[in-house]
This record gives C-alpha cells, sequence and structure tokens, in this order.
C-alpha cells in the first residue's frame, strides 16, 4: 500500500511539473474518477503533448480530437472511455510509433497491446475495458517519463 | 451453408467481444529446426490460436485459447490450451487478506516445477494471509490429448504414447497443498508442499481397452517385459530462498521426498512395493541491470536412482524401487533433456542485452543467452533416455551447450534463434548414439 501510494505520489508530481498550471485542477480530479472520462483524459493527454493550449477546455480537447480524425464518433466530455482508445490517444497525440499491426490498422486495439508491450500498461492490456483516473494518470506520467528519458 | 454459418459464428463472437468487454485474437507461431539425431532431420511445427478474455482487472475473468497445430508428424491437432474462470477477492480486515481461485484448465506446477508443471483439468484456490499463502489444487490429466502430455509415470503410460488408437493422456488425478511463507526471517521464503499423484487407469479400463495396455494384477506370475501396473506417489517438499545478506545474489534451495507404490516383479510374481526417493537442488542467481542487464546462473538437482532400475519406467527388480519419478517432463537441455529420475545435473548460464546501451527501442530488447549442461547419472541403473549401454559403469552421461538469441522488436512480432550441442560421453551410450548431436531451431511468432 505504501509502495503504491509512493508510486502514484511522484507520477502526479511527474505530471504536475511538466503540465501547465490550469491542467493540475484536471489532474486532480481525474484522479477521483471511478472510471476515466473522455473529457478529462483528452484534455489531459493533449495539454501534456502540447496539441491545445492550457486555457482550454475538455471540449476544446474532444472538438480537437474529432478534427485531427483520432475518434469518429462524438462522445459526451463525462462519458467512460476504454483503455484502447486512452491508449491510442497517447499514440497519436505523442507519435508514438507502434508494432507491425498497429502501423496497418492505426487502431485502439492495438494502441493498448503497444502500451503494454512497452509497459506503460501495468496488467491487463485489454482495449475494451474501462481504467480508473488514477491508472490514467499512472500511464501517461510513465510515457512522459519515458519521453523524457529517450529525449 | 457451411461459410455461412462460420460467419455468423465470427460476427457473433466478435459483437460479444465488443459488448462485453472481451478481449480476443489470433496468434501463429512457426517453428523450424534440423538436427543431426533422430528419425527427422528436418523439423517443424506451425501452430494457431484464437484466444478470448475478458478484463483480468476485475475480481471474476474468464479465458479461452483453442490452437489448431500442424507439424510434420500429425497434420492436425486441435486443442483447448487455456479455458478457466478466475477469481481474485479482497477481504476485509478478519481472515485472509485475498482469497483467489482458477477452475477448468490450467497450469499446476509445485513450487520448483521439476515434480509438475503441466496443464490440468480441475480447480486451485489459495489464501493470501499477511504472514503466508495457502494453496490447494486438484487436477485431472485423462482429459489432455495425448501429444500435449509429458504425464508419464508407469510402462503403461509410455506404451500408450505409441498407439494411435488411444487419443487422451495418462489419467492422473494430481493435487498438491502448499504453504509459502513469504520473508519469514532476513527476506528469506520458505515453502512447504505435500503433493500426491493417483494413477486412475484401473477406474478407467474397460472391455474397449486395448490388450497391452491393460494393467497387471497383483499376485501374476508370468513375467511380462513390456506391461505394467499403478504408479501412484506422493512427494513432500521444503524450499528455501531469497537475497544472499543485502547483495543482489539470491539463491534457492528444495528438497523432496519421494513416496509411493509400483508393481515389482520379484519371486516369479508381481507385487506393489514402496517408493522411497528423493530430489534434491538448489541454485545461485546474480542480476545486474548496469552490466547491459546481465544475468549469470549456477544450479543444479540431483534426483535419486536405482541400480538394479532395468527400465526407467517401473523398472524396480529387488526391494524399494529408489528412482525419483516426477510427474511431467521439465526441460532440461535443447536437445539432451532426460526425466529427473537417476539425474544429476548443473547448469551455468549467462544470459545479457547486449544493445540494451542502444538509444533505438528496436534492438534494446534482443537477448542473448548461453548455458552449458553436464549430465551424469546417480546410479548405473536406467535413466529416461535411450541408447544407454548397459553393460556400462561410467556414471558421466555427457555434456549439453547451447546458445539462443531473442528479439521481439514489436508487441507483435517474435523471433529467437537457437543452438544446442550435445556431447555424450561414448563409454555411456551404444556406438549408433554416441557421436556428438547439433540443434539449430529458428521460431517466429505473431501476434494478430
Amino acid at each position: 500500500m505504501k509502495k503504491r501510494f509512493l508510486l502514484v505520489f511522484t507520477l502526479y508530481f511527474y505530471l504536475v511539473f511538466s503540465m501547465p498550471a490550469q491542467s493540475n485542477a484536471v489532474l486532480d480530479s481525474l484522479l477521483e474518477e471511478e472510471k476515466a472520462t473522455w473529457g478529462k483524459c483528452s484534455y489531459l493527454v493533449l495539454s501534456a503533448a502540447g496539441i491545445i493550449p492550457e486555457d482550454a477546455s475538455e471540449e476544446d480537447a474532444m472538438r480537437t480530437i474529432m478534427e485531427r480524425g483520432w475518434q469518429r464518433r462524438e462522445k459526451a466530455t463525462d462519458e467512460p472511455i476504454k483503455l484502447g482508445r486512452y491508449s491510442f490517444l497517447i499514440m497519436q497525440a505523442f507519435d508514438l510509433k507502434g508494432g507491425i499491426m498497429y502501423t496497418i490498422f492505426r487502431s485502439p486495439r492495438y494502441a493498448s497491446r503497444e502500451l503494454g508491450f512497452k509497459g506503460f500498461i501495468r496488467g491487463d492490456s485489454g482495449a475494451y475495458r474501462t481504467l480508473t483516473g488514477e491508472e490514467a494518470v499512472r500511464i501517461l506520467g510513465r510515457v512522459l517519463e519515458w519521453k523524457g528519458a529517450s529525449r | 451453408m457451411k461459410k455461412k454459418f462460420s460467419l455468423i459464428i465470427i460476427l457473433f463472437v466478435l459483437g460479444i467481444s465488443l459488448s462485453f468487454g472481451f478481449d480476443l485474437g489470433l496468434s501463429a507461431d512457426n517453428s523450424t529446426s534440423i538436427n543431426t539425431y533422430g528419425e527427422r532431420f528436418f523439423g517443424h511445427w506451425d501452430k494457431l490460436a484464437l484466444w478470448l478474455r475478458t478484463n483480468r482487472e476485475k475480481p471474476l475473468s474468464f479465458s479461452f485459447t483453442g490452437s489448431y497445430t500442424f507439424s510434420l508428424e500429425r497434420p492436425y491437432l486441435f486443442d483447448v490450451d487455456d479455458l478457466r474462470l478466475k477469481g481474485k477477492f479482497l477481504s476485509g480486515l478478519k481472515g485472509p487478506a485475498s482469497f483467489e481461485f482458477d477452475i477448468g484448465r490450467y497450469q499446476l506446477s509445485d513450487f520448483t516445477g521439476l515434480v509438475v508443471s503441466h496443464k490440468a483439468d480441475g480447480f486451485r484456490f489459495g489464501f493470501r494471509y499477511p504472514f503466508a499463502y495457502v494453496e490447494a489444487s486438484f487436477g485431472f490429466t485423462g482429459l489432455l490429448l495425448k501429444p500435449n502430455s509429458t504425464v508419464i509415470l508407469s510402462r503403461v503410460d509410455a506404451l500408450s504414447t505409441g498407439i494411435d488408437k488411444i487419443k487422451l493422456g495418462s489419467p492422473r488425478l494430481i493435487g498438491e497443498l502448499a504453504v509459502q511463507f513469504p520473508g519469514l526471517f532476513l527476506r528469506q521464503n520458505i515453502t512447504l508442499s505435500a503433493l500426491f499423484q493417483e494413477d486412475l487407469r484401473s477406474t478407467f479400463q474397460n472391455v474397449n481397452t486395448p490388450p497391452e495396455v491393460k494393467l497387471l494384477e497383483e499376485g501374476e506370475k508370468s513375467y511380462y517385459p513390456e506391461k505394467g501396473g499403478s504408479v501412484d506417489s506422493q512427494y513432500f517438499g521444503l524450499g528455501i530462498g531469497g537475497p544472499i545478506g543485502g547483495t543482489s545474489i539470491y539463491y534457492d534451495a528444495f528438497f523432496y521426498l519421494g513416496t509411493g507404490r509400483t508393481l515389482t516383479y520379484i519371486e516369479n510374481m508381481y507385487t506393489y512395493t514402496s517408493i522411497f526417493s528423493y530430489l534434491t537442488g538448489g541454485g545461485v542467481r546474480y542480476y545486474n541491470e548496469a552490466l547491459l542487464f546481465s544475468t549469470i546462473a549456477l544450479s543444479g538437482a540431483f534426483a535419486s536412482g536405482d541400480s538394479d532400475q532395468m527400465t526407467f519406467f517401473e523398472g524396480n527388480t529387488q526391494g524399494k524401487a529408489t528412482t525419483f519419478t516426477p510427474v511431467s517432463k521439465s526441460t532440461l537441455g535443447l536437445i539432451f533433456s532426460p526425466r529427473l529420475g537417476n539425474i544429476f545435473y548443473l547448469q551455468a548460464s549467462y544470459g545479457l542485452k547486449p544493445l540494451s546501451i542502444l538509444k533505438n527501442d528496436l534492438f534494446k530488447e534482443l537477448q542473448v543467452s548461453v548455458k552449458g549442461i553436464p549430465f551424469f547419472r546417480t546410479t548405473t541403473g536406467s535413466i529416461s533416455e535411450a541408447g544407454i549401454d548397459k553393460t556400462s559403469t561410467d556414471k558421466y552421461l555427457g555434456t549439453e551447450i547451447d546458445g539462443s538469441v531473442s528479439f521481439r522488436p514489436f508487441s507483435d512480432l517474435g523471433a529467437g534463434l537457437s543452438v544446442g550441442l550435445f556431447m555424450p560421453n561414448e563409454k555411456v551410450f551404444i556406438e549408433e548414439m554416441s557421436g556428438l548431436r547439433f540443434l539449430l531451431r529458428l521460431d517466429f511468432s505473431l501476434l494478430f
């Protein structure tokens, strides 16, 4: 339990210092979500990748991902996001390279598998499950940490 | 019609998958080898598997893997590799911290993996306490397909492997009760295990059983060199392991006492005699991430034998049967991999990721490993492998050196190249089997 707390704490501060100040409120409320939602996840990923400005809203983030074709069907900001979709957002936003199947199909299913393979997702990397806000933060934290280290 | 039906099934599974959060996919594995021993110079198999699983993060999850295998020996083999309902529940303040179970086809293993490590149909449940983990496992091996079963303990089991009419593996009931005490003192882990396997052939024997695999009865006076009876066994194990001092060197040591009964032809009559055997071993390993993820390991095991044992399975001819008989076969060398009975081996291995210093992610995970295993027999009695000169008295059997390179550049593609060389002791093996044995194997796996 102590170890788990320390890890979340470290990743939280990694994100806090590597992201715009306005994002911290979203980060706080995302951490409390039992099922991570589209709005907060999109905002957090896109602002961490520098795609949207820090004063953008969750709606702006959703609009951006629709415009870019990363999500075709419109989603409500408070709708739970599936792990595959969240992984796909991260892969697209940070322009991460994937495996053979991801390169061919560019789909959420292979995005979560790729993040699992790289160790960013711990445990089940099945695309069709939901994730908690804490897990979403951890995944993004590991991606940012890895991006920082491989720079 | 058939095509339409297949399409409906595919759409149905896909629909279920998307609606209920199932994940499903395909995997393809391919292995090609050339060797200088055995019946075939060239070996090849392909395996296509369909897997399906629900969210494993939930307390209850379900998984299924069905596969089709093509090999040069057999054009088709359909099997269920995994069919499991898995549960994991955290409990309240009183009682165990967690309770977990598996029901279905799962991997049943003892704490060393050397006595039994095999798929079985049954159930397993475990209770995790702050000071201990208690686990009970039960499994039946008679529903496994014969080519995928390495559960062979008797002559009838061994004979059945060559009879096409018999499709299923040895019908045995396996049970284990294990208690692990993690970090009991100085970060040392202690494990206690009691394991049994019961031969159920006599229960399943009927009028349709081929005569050559019918069990011999106790009291039978005629001698049958090929036939045998039931083999039941029990194993009582103790293991200890953990870090040595404050270093990053880890060790483990174990001891198993084997008991049971086996049919023996003594004084012109078949009688059940006791098994009294043992298996002991251990190892040390050192891991250094800074040194190209190096792992250096030394290990070994000593499995008791019986000098009056004429054949490996039920070969006892005098007194107690003292050859250790594991339930399933473990893989030791790529080429020479005897069952752990009447065997002593030492293994030294070194593995590293030589390209881990590169910035390029593609090659970072390339792994190279090499190992050397000298094999000995513990008595001049029989071992499980063929080609031993019965008149020889040497204990040294030979040395195997294996090397492998494994490369997984992407999440969905893996490749491996393995090379093995076995140098048999000419004084122990018969002339036709005493030459150098070589194997080169190339493996690919693709995940869809």
